[in-house]
């Protein structure tokens, strides 16, 4: 006898407040809030136009208010591609606040840091053999534990680790150039002061991950869409074009919205709308989108404030983005920079969110709030060379087509919507181009199917629920699965058309 | 008042229309708080002592508040944790 669906509670809220009415909440959702009612057993219930479901609602808060349901995580997914505007919240159960046990966090530490000789590894091209600078050498000499040593190649190409003795057997050693090169990993290699180790070039024609899935974009593709890149600034760049933007750090220049010298928010920038061609530059997703630049990150600075982030969202909206790509998250719920993501579709744009990269955990903040778009990041075996730090990446599940993966660093949860290649993805840098991994690769990709898609889905003109909705649910529904869970991969990965 | 439990709390007013001048200027008129930035429409900037803020914010009706909160750029590479045992 086949067995019943697992059903779990949920509480299904409008966008804004607990009652769907008002300009926040679209006709179709104030529609189904009103004919949702509750019911002593599971019914199917009309969740949109020709559509319906089997759910169980429990209770209502009145005829339009927050909703209690019983529902299985796959028709939650088919729920949430119907009726976008829908939060869906679990529902938490508390517990009496007993006071915690102490327990042991950490053994203490014997390690005497800076007694030992500093071993200098020299890391240079292969072809050429010129020294690399600004690399980041990480050397574990126990990577379970994560002891070693880290530090940054100079001018030279020479750094100095203090790992404790002259002749070290390394557990892994990885070198992450900043430009031009792949990384590399090497495993279990004995060093001595004075070794060298040389780095692939990358080439602009190889196929990555982000080729391997959206091999062409035509010039045009979103052409007449304002795409937002919220991160930390987009350099100049001869494969890109910034229409404008606005750097809305405390303190310095609004008009400086160039990168601050992380690379990050360029490199997430050309996967969306690079306008190079293969093999003397790259292609983003979209090369027709207009690009902005909103720098929340202040100039050489690793952090943004959420502040800086909630003006941003309010300034690409002000300005017409139809796209709001956000590469960034962590730090608890914030009702500030929920509530920016909540205007923003309001405004008629579409936050897209990174789930995270802290090794399958859950889905990070913002994109965790009910109206982003979270993604995760998925690879494909043969997108990277052998030998480099993304071979780590390389975890199961494996999809119905073994080559593909979600990367390790992937975070997952029932909030991921959708997925996108983000394993070694070459993009821009500024003055030249890199590989990175991460969910903040994967969202782009994301951002830049969504352009293409708003040209073709024929979105309502007005910038409001009703277009973010329509926008999303196209979305939702050009998304082909690749046979992981739910919770890696969402509705699966997006597809322009 | 602490010097220690000063913090800088960001507010955003999820009303119709821009934040009211009215509920600024009461915000600008709290006892040894200080205005960051106001020029958002929706939002403000504000390094105040939280007791006084909270109880401040829940008598404006529409605004919802919370400490400023730092995030960092995302990056996957492996580090170190501590030096070679």
């Amino acid at each position: 006898m086949p067995q019943a669906p697992r059903r779990d509670q949920y509480v299904m809220l409008p966008p804004r407040g607990l009652r769907a009415r008002g300009p926040s909440a679209s006709p179709e959702l104030q529609s189904f809030f009103r004919t949702a009612e509750p019911t002593e057993a599971v019914r199917n219930v009309t969740v949109a136009e020709g559509h319906e479901l089997p759910l169980r609602v429990v209770d209502s808060i009145g005829d339009d208010g927050a909703k209690l349901v019983e529902a299985s995580p796959e028709d939650l997914l088919a729920l949430r591609a119907h009726q976008p505007g829908l939060r869906i919240v679990p529902v938490v159960y508390y517990t009496p606040a007993v006071a915690p046990r102490a327990e042991v966090i950490a053994r203490p530490q014997v390690a005497a840091a800076g007694v030992g000789p500093k071993i200098t590894l020299r890391i240079i091209s292969r072809q050429g053999r010129q020294p690399v600078a600004g690399a980041i050498i990480v050397a574990f000499t126990d990577l379970a534990t994560g002891a070693g040593a880290q530090g940054t190649t100079n001018t030279r190409g020479e750094v100095g680790l203090d790992l404790g003795g002259s002749e070290v057997a390394l557990d892994r050693l990885y070198v992450y150039p900043t430009n031009a090169f792949w990384t590399l990993r090497k495993v279990h290699v004995k060093v001595t002061d004075g070794m060298q180790f040389s780095l692939r070039p990358i080439d602009l024609g190889y196929v990555d991950g982000l080729r391997h899935y959206y091999p062409s974009s035509p010039d045009d593709a979103g052409a007449g869409v304002t795409v937002a890149v919220v991160d930390t600034g987009v350099s100049d760049h001869p494969d890109l074009v910034v229409a404008g933007g606005l750097n809305t750090v405390s303190g310095e220049d609004p008009d400086n919205f160039g990168d601050n010298g992380k690379q990050h928010g360029t490199h997430v920038a050309g996967i969306v709308a690079a306008r190079g061609v293969p093999p003397s530059g790259i292609r983003g997703v979209a090369p027709g989108v207009t690009l902005r630049s909103y720098r929340v990150f202040g100039k050489g600075s690793g952090s943004a404030s959420s502040f800086a982030i909630a003006k941003a969202i309010d300034a690409a909206v002000a300005d017409g983005c139809d796209l709001v790509n956000m590469s960034l998250g962590g730090g608890s719920f914030d009702p500030v920079l929920a509530a920016a993501v909540e205007d923003a579709r309001t405004g008629g744009s579409l936050c897209v969110i990174a789930a995270g990269n802290d090794d399958r955990g859950p889905v990070s903040f913002p994109a965790s709030n009910e109206m982003a778009v979270a993604v995760s990041a998925m690879g494909r075996k043969g997108t990277f060379p052998s030998g480099t730090a993304e071979v780590d990446e390389v975890a199961a599940p494996f999809g119905t087509d073994k080559a593909d993966f979600i990367g390790a660093f992937s975070n997952i949860g029932p909030q991921v919507d959708l997925t996108a290649p983000g394993v070694a993805i070459i993009s821009t840098v500024p003055g030249s181009y890199t590989e990175i991994s991460g969910t903040s690769m994967a969202c782009p990709a994301v951002t830049g199917v969504a352009a293409r898609l708003v040209v073709s889905a024929g979105l309502p003109a007005e910038r409001d629920a009703t277009r973010s909705e329509a926008l999303l649910r196209a979305l939702l529904a050009s998304a082909t699965s690749h046979g992981f869970a739910p919770v890696y991969e969402g509705h699966g990965r997006p597809l322009p058309t | 008042m602490s010097q220690l439990s000063r913090r800088r709390f960001v507010l955003r007013y999820r009303g119709d229309g821009p934040k009211p001048e009215a509920d600024v200027e009461r915000l600008r008129r709290l006892p040894d708080a200080t205005m960051i930035d106001e020029s958002p429409g929706r939002m403000v900037l504000v390094e105040s002592d939280e007791g006084p803020l909270r109880e401040l914010v829940e008598s404006l009706p529409g605004w919802v508040a919370a400490p400023e909160q730092m995030i960092p750029v995302p990056d996957t590479r492996k580090r170190v944790k501590r030096s070679p045992g």
